[in-house]
């Protein structure tokens, strides 16, 4: 359940957004992740409805899309999505990989209510 | 109006550890983040590990747990400095935390320092701690499907302790097909196969850790 931590941090930023930006209510949060943030999209919303109550960002839309596990092969140069975790290059079948994106976890934007 | 942030969520987190990270480096600490399963032998593999390297080399522990400080309890037995986090609840260990631990110790005289992560697959592979290597410990009762169920961890970890080597026998455990999908998730993850309470692997791995220390220090 490292959702409900994950959920206080995004409404950190959040508000420090929205004060930044003088915004009083929001409608929409973007948050992408990576398919090896360990994110699990249900149980982030459902931890995010809880914390943000009474905040700025109580009742916004919460999205969270899922990007897929992506690497490079460091022998042909193929930029690939991984499939199953499978770490393997479909062209030249070398596992000498980089991974280049899957991990990551960021809020996009914000959609403001008014 | 649409704002455009692009900021990490987990940023607080990840600035604190890279902090962290700064300290290490500057002391000459190579510092290991141990995560497992509740009952994958941890602790007691920690107690193998602390009674061959304390005369080499000067240790630290931290526990990390949820409640209790039996396991805190059993590595102080050893006469090696250990702190407790009690983490009342939360399922992992982050940058915070271990911040905050450390100022219980005296930096300027350790040369390896173990965190024993909360008992869990899952969670404890989101946050950073600064550390140099995740170890993951499997062992052998918990099922040869662990690597696929949650590669995660798996595809994060430096080593792979296969641990409770010596009950592979009586135990169905297809060691080829966990060791097949561990390569598959992680081409580059090094694997000792250990028994802490027998023996097996603990010296191979306790000189991985002592070349690791001496690289770190180089």
């Amino acid at each position: 359940m490292h959702e409900l931590s994950i959920a206080l941090s995004l409404l950190d930023l959040i508000t420090e957004e929205c004060q930044k930006h003088g915004v009083e209510r929001l409608k929409k949060i973007k948050v992408v992740a990576g398919e090896l943030a360990g994110v699990v999209p249900e149980a982030l919303k459902f931890s995010f409805e809880v914390v943000s109550e009474g905040t700025v960002a109580e009742g916004a839309e919460l999205e969270v899309e899922v990007r897929p596990l992506q690497a490079v092969c460091q022998d042909c140069g193929a930029e690939f999505i991984i499939e199953n975790m499978k770490f393997r290059c479909p062209q030249c079948r070398s596992r000498d990989l980089k991974r280049s994106a899957g991990d990551e976890l960021f809020i996009d934007y914000l959609e403001t209510a008014d | 109006m649409e704002i455009e942030v692009r900021k990490n969520v987990l940023g607080k987190n990840d600035r604190l550890a890279a902090g962290l990270r700064q300290i290490f480096a500057d002391k000459g600490i190579f510092v290991i983040n141990l995560i497992s399963s509740p009952g994958a032998g941890k602790t007691t593999l920690l107690e193998a590990t602390c009674t061959r390297l304390k005369d080499e080399l000067r240790l630290a522990v931290i526990e990390g747990d949820i409640t209790t400080t039996r396991d805190a309890d059993r590595i102080a037995r050893h006469g090696v400095p250990v702190y407790q986090i009690e983490t009342h609840g939360a399922c992992h260990l982050d940058a915070k935390m271990l911040e905050e631990a450390l100022s219980r110790f005296n930096l300027d005289e350790l040369d390896l320092l173990i965190i024993e992560n909360v008992g869990n697959l899952v969670c404890p592979a989101t946050f950073d701690l600064g550390e140099d290597a995740k170890i993951v410990v499997l062992s052998i009762p918990e099922g040869d499907d662990k690597p696929a169920k949650y590669p995660g961890i798996f595809q994060r970890a430096k080593v792979c302790l296969l641990n409770k080597i010596d009950l592979l026998e009586v135990s169905g455990f297809n060691k080829e097909s966990a060791l097949g999908d561990l390569r598959e998730i992680n081409p580059e993850v090094i694997v000792f196969e250990t028994s802490a309470t027998r023996g097996d692997g603990m010296d191979v791995w306790c000189n991985w850790l002592k070349e690791q220390v001496a690289a770190k220090q180089r």
